[in-house]
């Protein structure tokens, strides 16, 4: 039976990114002008295979249009949008670029902008990945993500956000059908009814909470503590601080929140926050088995466009499997 | 006193997160739950909080057996009925709904259900081990029972099984290989797919095998029960339904115990031609509408709530509990709703306050009454209208009054639901300490209980609007009705008429039926029900409901029955009739 993969996660720069080659680059096609802020940084010529992936849904057609033509221009892509077929086409790319590094005997390298994204994207990507190596193969994947500047009056926009439904991301399910206890980790974010609502629905033995620290500003902390108030309360121990810039650390922290519990529970990460939060998350639920990674899908009565701002988080994630 | 320990008791109000030990020591038996053991299907209904996991996980072997109750034991050691509890959580059931290339939903479940069925099996083999067998006898019988199972239940018998912790172990590992298997299968089927298992056999068939093996190992008498508890079906697909309901139609020998929300057992059709129909295949049983709990007098409540609390105490420290109860902390007088004997006299402050608030139509009938009569009809009715219509006349900004506290008021306003309940002492105990400890020996101040109380109900109210798939709809129609209801009661002079449910007509809308389900699922409002069919729940177009009692304080309103209005002219608003209009000016929000 297959085990868990070694990970080593480090925290890159931009340049790192620059002067790498890459199997397969991965972007997203969005209504957020940030998504293609990092295209406009890369040079084609260094990824073999590229995929631009767009969202279903045409929301602010004309930004979406605009990005469209961006990544053709760059990327000779058109988007290849979301349906039922996306893991399909996903898994297909991916597969092809594994192999062919294997077939020339060194490491694959994917690079993935996670900006504008879906969690289900990247996160079946990294599922993925992580299920597809054989012993003694590996695979590195940088994970690129451009931090934003959000319109005024995102976080009220949020806060109208309803809940549509909690799921656990595909291959980050953990063991919720042989543990019967179960512990509910939340991620801070600005929507109220997702934590509470995921709390209803889970009722945890034991709650933790962790937010956005250093890396954010003190308003976007305030917010966050004020948007989930009553799952604060419910936290079993002080909120833990996460970096917002380094996916190394906050991978870590995560780990040594959950490990004492690995043993007897069923331990649920429900991210509601940043994305290299949102990432950590997923990377600790392939990290131990008993560790899920749940998603609260929220219908938006809005769209925020958001804009880079020229920052970059970028954690490189080297999955291999020791041989046996 | 373990001042820390009790605080965490009162935390946890969900008996899923609850040990055995504190479910079966905080258990208040109501006359559902004796209904329950035997060997006849049930599905049990009840509102989010009601209990109903409480009672499914009390009639599973490992929480009986431990059960000090006369008829439980006698139960247990005649060895009559061996309950086995699966829980279903929000990420269980997410599983089957998170893989867009996977059309074998149906599979899936059969598969994750049938492992989970195995996995709860384990608990109820090591109850019987631990109270049917002793000493050497019994490991031996748990080495036996392991091996067996394990082959039962597992194609690859290349790992040594000889405990049941060993068993678990390779569970566990069994479902994070199907979870590898499902993304592998995308790259390469032909290497990763793990073939035919036993739990991709038919529905319940891996936990049938698992109690015959049972049964070779411990003796148990022809006619015991076996009964399956499978706890929150509200959260599956209709055609999981459909598919469990075969089971409950087909001749068994499992007894189902099933529970789901009010309006929430999807379907009556089953995978045959033939639906499954109650009273025939299975009952209802409706844990709302206990007859110990709904069909009391008030002070059947207080007694309830006082109960349920009490046993939480006694689980820390028996002899606190001796010393506990709802009078020491809350005061014994509800003034809202005790009928105490309030001076009516031709000059007192209730007789003025009757001609300042009341119709010209009740104060005319009020005179013309016996004492008696006058007692039973007029203030044992509208004494806490009128206080309440005092206290928005005079009330100024945000300050505080005494009207929502008491024992009375607090048992209402827990709509006699546990987890309600102790969520509404959490509010009365715990945040009025800056320690965040509870403090149950000394009394609350009646102002702080009524501030409190609202709070609670506000919170209720907004509760609605983080409820899956229906939240903001959820909470807007809610709000609408009590806003009604607020209107209704505080735009116009009072009668002895007070209004808090709705009626149903034929012009009921599919989305307005679809919000009434989920508001009684999650006990927002409770269909009026008759006592002849206490298990049966009103059909769209023609039930009747009562609002939430703990929505009333927010809205400055009773927490008692009403009279019905139609839904229809709920929705439209309150519009206030000419020759009642009222004259003194609203104030704010109590």
């Amino acid at each position: 039976m297959k085990e868990m993969p070694d990970f080593v996660v480090k925290d890159l720069v931009l340049d790192d990114v620059v002067r790498k080659n890459y199997d397969l680059a991965v972007f997203a096609s969005g209504y957020e002008e940030r998504c293609t802020q990092s295209i406009k940084a890369l040079d084609r010529d260094r990824f073999t295979e590229v995929l631009v992936v767009g969202f279903e849904k045409i929301v602010l057609p004309e930004l979406r249009q605009q990005h469209d033509r961006v990544f053709l221009q760059r990327a000779g892509q058109q988007p290849t949008v979301e349906d039922q077929d996306l893991p399909i086409v996903l898994a297909k790319r991916l597969t092809d670029a594994v192999n062919r590094a294997t077939q020339e005997r060194r490491l694959a390298r994917i690079l993935v902008d996670y900006s504008s994204m879906r969690r289900e994207w990247y996160g079946f990507i990294l599922a993925f990945l992580c299920h597809l190596a054989d012993p003694g193969v590996e695979v590195e994947i940088h994970f690129l993500y451009s931090f934003g500047v959000y319109p005024p009056g995102y976080d009220r926009a949020i806060e109208a956000e309803v809940l549509e439904s909690i799921v656990p991301l595909a291959g980050m399910e953990g063991l919720s059908a042989s543990r019967p206890n179960s512990i509910a980790i939340f991620g801070l974010g600005f929507s109220p009814v997702a934590g509470l609502g995921a709390l209803e629905r889970l009722q945890p033995d034991k709650v933790y909470c962790f937010f956005a620290s250093p890396g954010s500003t003190d308003e976007n902390i305030a917010i966050a503590k004020r948007c989930n108030e009553r799952l604060i309360k419910r936290s079993s121990r002080d909120l833990l601080g996460l970096s917002l810039e380094s996916l190394s650390s906050s991978y870590r922290g995560l780990c040594e929140l959950v490990w004492p519990f690995v043993d007897r529970y069923h331990i649920n990460i429900l991210p509601m926050g940043p994305k290299p939060h949102v990432l950590a998350s997923m990377l600790v639920a392939h990290t131990y088995k008993p560790v899920g990674c749940l998603y609260g899908k929220v219908r938006h009565p809005t769209e925020s466009n958001i804009v880079g701002n020229g920052e970059y988080c970028i954690g490189s994630v080297l999955i291999r499997f020791p041989p046996r | 006193m373990d001042q820390s320990s009790l605080r965490n008791l009162f935390e946890v109000n969900n008996a899923r997160t609850q040990s055995i030990e504190e479910v079966v020591h905080t258990f208040l038996p109501l006359d559902s739950y004796w209904r329950l053991l035997n060997g006849k299907n049930h599905i049990l209904l009840g509102s989010r909080g009601s209990g109903k996991t409480a009672v499914l996980r009390m009639l599973a072997h490992d929480h009986l057996s431990k059960f000090s109750h006369r008829t439980a034991t006698d139960i247990t050691t005649r060895r009559a009925f061996i309950g086995t509890f699966v829980p279903m959580r929000a990420d269980w059931i997410g599983t089957l709904k998170n893989k867009p290339w996977d059309s074998s939903t149906e599979e899936s479940f059969r598969w994750r259900l049938n492992l989970s069925c195995c996995v709860a099996f384990t608990d109820t083999v090591e109850s019987c081990l631990n109270v049917y067998m002793s000493g050497s006898e019994r490991a031996f019988a748990e080495r036996d029972l392991a091996r067996l199972l394990g082959k039962s239940w597992f194609t690859d018998n290349r790992r040594s099984i000889n405990t049941i912790t060993d068993l678990r172990s390779v569970l566990e590992d069994v479902e994070w290989a199907k979870q590898v298997s499902c993304l592998s299968q995308l790259s390469r089927p032909e290497r990763n797919s793990l073939g035919g298992s036993t739990f991709d056999l038919e529905l319940f068939s891996p936990i049938r095998r698992g109690i015959q093996v049972l049964k070779r190992v411990i003796k148990f008498p022809q006619d015991a029960v076996w009964a399956l508890a499978l706890d929150e079906l509200e959260f599956l697909e209709p055609a999981h339904h459909r598919l469990i309901n075969t089971y409950l139609r087909a001749k068994s020998d499992l007894a189902f115990k099933l529970s789901t929300m009010p309006y929430f057992h999807h379907t009556p059709q089953t995978n045959s031609d033939q639906p499954i129909v109650s009273g025939n295949d299975f009952d209802y049983v409706y844990l709302d509408n206990d007859p110990a709990m709904r069909r009391t007098d008030r002070a059947g409540w207080i007694d309830w709530a006082d109960g349920v609390l009490k046993r939480r105490v006694a689980f820390v420290e028996r002899s606190t509990a001796a010393d506990f109860s709802l009078s020491r902390v809350l005061g014994t007088i509800s003034p809202l709703i005790d009928d105490k004997p309030a001076d009516w006299g031709q000059d007192s402050l209730m007789m003025n306050l009757l001609r300042k608030y009341g119709s010209q139509q009740t104060i005319s009938r009020a005179q013309r009454l016996s004492a008696e009569r006058f007692k039973n009809e007029i203030s044992r009715k509208m004494h806490g209208m009128l206080l309440l219509r005092e206290q928005a006349s005079v009330q100024k900004g945000h300050s505080v009054h005494e009207l929502y506290s008491g024992p009375r008021i607090f048992a209402l306003c827990s709509d006699a639901n546990p987890r309600q309940l102790i969520r509404l002492f959490n509010e009365l105990t715990l945040t009025r300490s800056s320690e965040n400890v509870l403090d149950i020996r000394s009394s609350v101040r009646r102002s702080q209980q009524s501030k409190y109380v609202i709070s609670f109900s506000g919170d209720a109210l907004r509760s609605a609007s983080i409820e899956e798939g229906i939240g903001g709809s959820l909470y807007d129609f809610i709000k609408r009705l009590m806003e009604y209801f607020k209107s209704r009661f505080y735009e116009q002079r009072l009668s002895t008429d007070y209004y808090y449910a709705i009626s149903l007509g034929p012009d009921t809308t599919d989305e307005q039926w679809r919000l009434i389900q989920y508001a009684v699922g999650l006990g927002f409002m409770f269909p009026k029900v008759s006592f002849s069919q206490p298990d049966e729940l009103p059909e769209r177009c023609f039930g009747e409901f009562n609002m939430a009692y703990r929505l009333a304080p927010k809205f400055g309103l009773l927490p008692r029955k009403g009279k019905s209005v139609s839904l229809s002219v709920a929705i439209r608003g309150f519009q206030v009739p000419t020759n009642t209009q009222f004259t003194l000016p609203l104030t704010g929000e109590l």
